[in-house]
């Protein structure tokens, strides 16, 4: 079997497997190199690979089969992947699928008859706020029309001039927001390390280091940083479980950083790690130092081809100047995903970090006990560790003067769907949520009116507006209405919204994204997303609703990790407050034909290359 | 120990054990898949829910382990609806081909939900369709559509084997058990990952569509393939064996069989030598079993009487019972000092897990019953060059075909050769009166694994045709010579065999029970 691979590819993956304790933890790594060489990934490279790590080759393949970025056969030159989930489907991304399907003649999961270009419908991309957004060969392309799509592929054709792939925007900060995060992010890429220094970056890194780590650990702890990540749990007292007594030889500690941002809605993370790495990678050499890891490795997600490339540029900077490396305490290793949503759940991500399918690990033990390689280890997500340097460059009373006593701090918010500025904001927590919605976000396009509030990510119980409109936007309120802050990724949904089209599209994201494991969740999430489908397109009974709602209970808090819970919670909550929505659609016909996919966005205008569309925030010019 | 409240009964467990184990012992079934007590949990299935006092929402018990005072409900009102859910979560894309299933008798999945209610199906839409049917190698059948994913054969292979050969490709609904394309299992032990399947995902091609499991017998005995003893059950019916399946002890072979022994069950159904037999070659005629011994007997008595030698030959397949006889039959009533229980077939495969390289039962039972050379007495395969023995009394085995040409030239040549065989091989064509002993699936009788453990083969249905239970035969050759010899059941010989053995003191027939006994010190190595 061997003797397949280039020697490049071979020297790659070893390469790779010397970055882990384990050689069969560079499963994704060696994957992607064969990727890279091949185009696609056939049995005669898995079993090279099984080879290279000293692995079965089954093993190969059945993590190859469980990520979607490999390919197993081969496709097009050039890969268009069309996001399909919430926001980009609110935005028209279904008009430029159908534009796809007819201009190259072939269906989702295809390549064209020349054999240039295979495309597909993906979920969700990060680019929420700006959807619809296409990303060919890695890269992104936003607020896309059909003549602007029809541009990029003429531009990768050569016919015209190359587009220019868009990238994330920065967060503005708002409502008073002290630019805590804001302040760290480049313009137009990323804040170079020079840049970022002279401003006083990595100061506080240095003071800390001089420093016992207990002091970190102390700092987050009285700052009352809570997770970015989805559940909110206290940073300081995450860190508190790691085991206080010095690791001995063999037996390191690790910080595993989740930049596997993938919750529909949500898109934060990306422009961190596009705009601001080094205050990303400032704050996780804090938190290193904090749990006296040795090392770090950062999960990012496989769909983000440009954070990857930025992140990786800027280790490398931080490494130049002496401040990540054995030497400096710390190591950095990056690691890629290979497309599956589950990897954003903790044991799912240290999983996929060995080198297996991301299944989510059964708890007790904790990562904080047993995580990556079987040693302690803390998951943070990234603007977690973002907030980090803040905190030890301000001080913990100074973060903690902003937000509420439960909610400290300031928060990205990832605004998309029916508001007229779309877009990533900073905001004090414990802001009234009317104010993100209509000072910040412009309120509805006009004409229209918000119905519904999807608060904190695709997976959050959905508010009325009326809801919506009398909480702050922090942890305690929006629990006291049964839903959660979660990332931070704010849908607004109008009265021109259809909600069985909106829990159809999410349905039949989280029966994609299930991993299979538990029972309730692998035939649950698959079987919501039929009776959805089904009353999506008329031919629901009253039965079915019944069901929906009996599914949901039964695979509500039933599972290993709570991905059936991300579904059955939406599925409960319209449910409950969208009832008669539901009903109406019984009819066979729905009520808001010109719902959902048939509008655009307020704010998608036609794409034209080299330009940013028009939006809220200034990325460099360009017309309105 | 540990006291807990189990659906409102006060119970003591022993520590350590999860929920469900402790319920296990109580005498409470909770549905599973996944979890197997060779394999541990995995969580996966969700079909063990139970409800625990104090502990949020329903708990799986196969993770959970068991707290002093811990008050849980097996059988609450939620956790009965849990499992339901899940039963209906299982069946949603499940086939529900249970008419043409051979896994019906023994199919987890129609026993719960048999038990749990037997709800009709409310899933209006197209099952996910997948390939059945596919033989995936080591005569393993596989049904994707039919399999529960509870993931107990691809952790057999990478928790117990240590060699993964299966995986659940894809994720979602369209998860299912995979080899590596283009690839077949290949191993010893494959035939394990059909008897743990919860469902008919998993099917043997040997015995599917043989037999329904209902109308079959099992009977608990040992396999004799090798001499690590593995505990078995042989599933019989009408005279038939149709399968072996692994019979747990821990203290043998855990809850797992080596394919070679689990498909070794032909052999005692084939081939075999059912009625006794006087003179070989063309003036060969068949005879009674009483007639045949009585001519035994006088040939063997003749060859004594005027001074010829005689060998006695006991393989490492018979019983120790047999064994004793055979000494007996030796020293007593043809006192001849050429005796052995030596073996010449070489040796076999071994492992570290189960197969023993020596592919004899008994070897070490034969040593603890002293069937050995006596003064001036010669030992295989000595035996078998010049000056060759005059007459032969051979116990089980077949010497002519282990023994290669020296041994079926030393038997063709021999005046008289007296075969007590199950089979009618090569050694039963040598032999001047071949007599039809019963194969080890029809006799009782102990035998003595390497490890030095004294385990009791069970007759699971009576000797086939004119065939009779060695021991049998033995008695009444003795009886012919002149020695009264202890039988013929089994448990008689074993008492009088007892008393000259000081490691079998004070071990009652009864006390070796279905899961044997150590000896004390143990015995050499086979």
């Amino acid at each position: 079997m061997s003797g397949a691979l280039k020697p490049e590819t071979v020297q790659r993956i070893r390469e790779a497997a010397a970055q882990y304790p384990r050689r069969d933890a560079a499963m994704l790594p060696a994957l992607w190199a064969v990727q890279e060489e091949r185009g696609w990934i056939g049995p005669p490279e898995m079993a090279e690979v099984a080879e290279l790590l000293g692995v079965s080759p089954v093993r190969v393949f059945g993590v190859v089969s469980f990520y979607t970025l490999f390919d197993t056969r081969p496709r097009g030159r050039h890969k268009v992947q069309v996001c399909r989930t919430l926001s980009c489907a609110l935005a028209g991304s279904a008009r430029l699928c159908e534009r796809l399907r007819s201009r190259l003649g072939v269906g989702a999961g295809e390549t064209s008859a020349d054999g240039q270009f295979a495309w597909e419908e993906v979920e969700c991309l990060a680019s929420c706020g700006t959807g619809p957004v296409v990303q060919v060969d890695g890269e992104s392309y936003e607020g896309l029309s059909t003549e602007g799509l029809d541009r990029v592929l003429d531009g990768i054709l050569g016919n015209v001039p190359r587009a220019t792939p868009d990238r994330a925007s920065a967060p503005k900060p708002v409502l008073g927001a002290p630019p805590f995060l804001s302040q760290w992010f480049g313009e137009d890429g990323p804040l170079p390390i020079s840049v970022y220094a002279a401003r006083g970056g990595y100061r506080a890194l240095r003071e800390a280091r001089a420093r016992p780590g207990g002091e970190v650990l102390e700092a987050v702890k009285a700052s009352g940083l809570r997770g970015r990540g989805g559940a909110g749990f206290p940073t300081g007292t995450k860190w508190g479980f790691i085991p206080k007594v010095p690791s001995p030889a063999g037996s390191p500690i690790y910080v595993v950083v989740n930049a596997d941002e993938s919750e529909p809605g949500a898109f934060k993370d990306r422009a961190l790690l596009e705009l601001a790495p080094h205050l990303v990678i400032e704050g996780i050499l804090l938190a290193c130092h904090a749990v006296g890891a040795q090392s770090a490795y950062v999960y990012v997600r496989g769909e983000f081809a440009e954070p990857y490339r930025t992140l990786t540029r800027a280790v490398a900077e931080a490494r130049d100047a002496g401040l990540v490396g054995a030497a400096a305490g710390a190591d950095l290793i990056l690691h890629r995903g290979a497309g599956a949503y589950i990897c954003g759940e903790e044991t799912a991500l240290l999983e996929s970090l060995e080198g297996k399918k991301g299944y989510p690990r059964l708890r007790p033990p904790f990562p904080a006990q047993k995580g990556l390689f079987g040693q302690p280890t803390v998951v943070n997500n990234v603007e977690t560790l973002a907030t980090v340097p803040v905190i030890m460059a301000g001080g913990a009373a100074n973060f903690a003067k902003v937000g509420t006593p439960k909610s400290p701090g300031t928060k990205l918010v990832s605004i998309s769907g029916r508001v007229r500025r779309p877009g990533l904001y900073e905001v004090p927590l414990g802001v009234p949520l009317k104010r993100i919605l209509h000072e910040v976000a412009g309120g509805p396009a006009p004409g229209r009116s918000i119905k519904a509030v999807i608060p904190g990510g695709s997976s959050t119980p959905i508010l009325t507006v009326a809801e919506a409109e009398e909480i702050t936007f922090d942890w305690e309120a929006l629990a006291s209405k049964g839903t959660f802050l979660g990332t931070g990724g704010i849908i607004v949904l109008d009265d021109g919204d259809c909600l069985v089209r909106v829990l159809a599209n999410l349905a039949r994201f989280y029966a994609h994204e299930s991993c299979g494991q538990c029972t309730p969740c692998r035939e649950g999430t698959g079987w919501s997303r039929n009776l959805l489908a089904a009353l999506e397109a008329g031919h629901g009974t009253a039965r079915d609703l019944a069901l929906l709602k009996e599914i949901a209970g039964n695979m509500r808090g039933r599972t290993i990790c709570v991905l059936a819970d991300a579904l059955a919670m939406p599925v409960q909550s319209y449910l409950q407050r969208f009832g008669p929505e539901f009903e109406a659609h019984l009819s066979g016909k729905c009520p808001l034909p010109e719902s959902a996919t048939s509008r655009t966005s307020a704010r998608t205008s036609a794409y034209l290359p080299a330009v940013a569309p028009a939006g809220p925030l200034d990325k460099g010019g360009g017309p309105a | 120990m540990t006291e807990f409240t189990l659906d409102g009964s006060k119970r003591t467990v022993p520590d350590g054990l999860s929920v469900l184990e402790a319920a296990r012992t109580c005498g409470t079934e909770i549905p599973h898949f996944c979890y197997h007590p060779g394999l541990g949990p995995d969580g996966n299935c969700r079909l063990c829910l139970v409800e625990i006092e104090g502990a949020r929402g329903l708990q799986t018990s196969c993770n959970t382990k068991l707290a002093p005072g811990m008050v849980v409900r097996a059988m609450g009102k939620d956790a009965v609806a849990a499992r339901q859910a899940v039963l209906e979560f299982v069946l949603l894309n499940h086939p529900i081909d249970c008419p043409i299933c051979d896994q019906a008798g023994e199919c987890k999945l129609q026993d719960y939900y048999v038990a749990l209610g037997a709800a009709d199906s409310r899933m209006a839409f197209p099952k996910v369709r997948k390939r059945k049917r596919e033989a995936i190698g080591a005569g393993v059948m596989l049904d994707k559509e039919r399999c529960v994913l509870c993931a107990r054969c691809t952790r057999f292979f990478s928790n117990v084997m240590k060699d993964e050969q299966l995986v659940i490709a894809n994720r979602g609904n369209h998860a299912e058990i995979a080899t590596f394309p283009g690839r077949k299992l290949d191993s010893p032990y494959a035939g394990n990952i059909v008897d743990i399947c919860p469902v008919g995902a998993l099917t043997s091609e040997a015995f599917r569509f043989r037999a329904r499991v209902w109308l079959l017998q099992a009977t608990p005995t040992i396999c004799t393939g090798c001499a690590t003893g593995c505990n078995i059950y042989a599933d019989a019916k009408d005279g038939v064996v149709y399968r072996f399946r692994p019979r747990t002890n821990p203290d043998v072979n855990g809850w797992w069989i080596c394919d070679e022994g689990r498909y070794s069950y032909p052999a005692v159904n084939e081939n075999r030598l059912v009625a006794a037999r006087i003179g070989r070659g063309p003036g060969a005629r068949e005879a009674s079993v009483e007639e045949a011994v009585a001519a035994a007997a006088a040939e063997l008595a003749a060859v004594r009487d005027t001074g010829g030698t005689i060998a006695v030959v006991a393989s490492p397949d018979a019983s120790c019972e047999e064994v004793f006889l055979a000494r007996r039959i030796a020293e007593d009533a043809l006192r001849t000092p050429h005796r052995t229980g030596r073996s010449v077939k070489p040796p076999g495969v071994g492992d570290a897990l189960l197969r023993h390289r020596v592919k004899h039962p008994n070897t070490p039972g034969v040593a603890l019953v002293g069937l050995a050379p006596g003064a001036g007495g010669r030992d295989l395969p000595g035996l078998l060059s010049p000056p060759r023995p005059d007459a032969w009394l051979l116990l089980g085995g077949d010497l002519a075909a282990e023994g290669g040409a020296p041994a079926a030239e030393a038997l063709s040549a021999a005046r008289s050769v007296v075969a007590i065989v199950p089979h009618a091989g090569a050694t039963a064509a040598s032999a001047t009166v071949a007599l039809p002993g019963a194969t080890w699936i029809e006799k009782d009788g102990t035998f003595v694994s390497a490890k030095g453990r004294l385990q009791r083969a069970r007759a699971a249905f009576p000797p086939r045709g004119d065939a009779r239970a060695d021991l049998e035969i033995l008695a009444a050759l003795g009886a012919a010579l002149g020695v009264r010899l202890p039988g013929p059941r089994a448990e008689e010989t074993f008492r009088a065999m007892r008393a000259g053995i000081p490691a079998l003191a004070g071990i009652e027939w009864d006390a070796i029970g279905e899961g044997g006994v150590a000896l004390p010190g143990g015995v050499g190595p086979p």
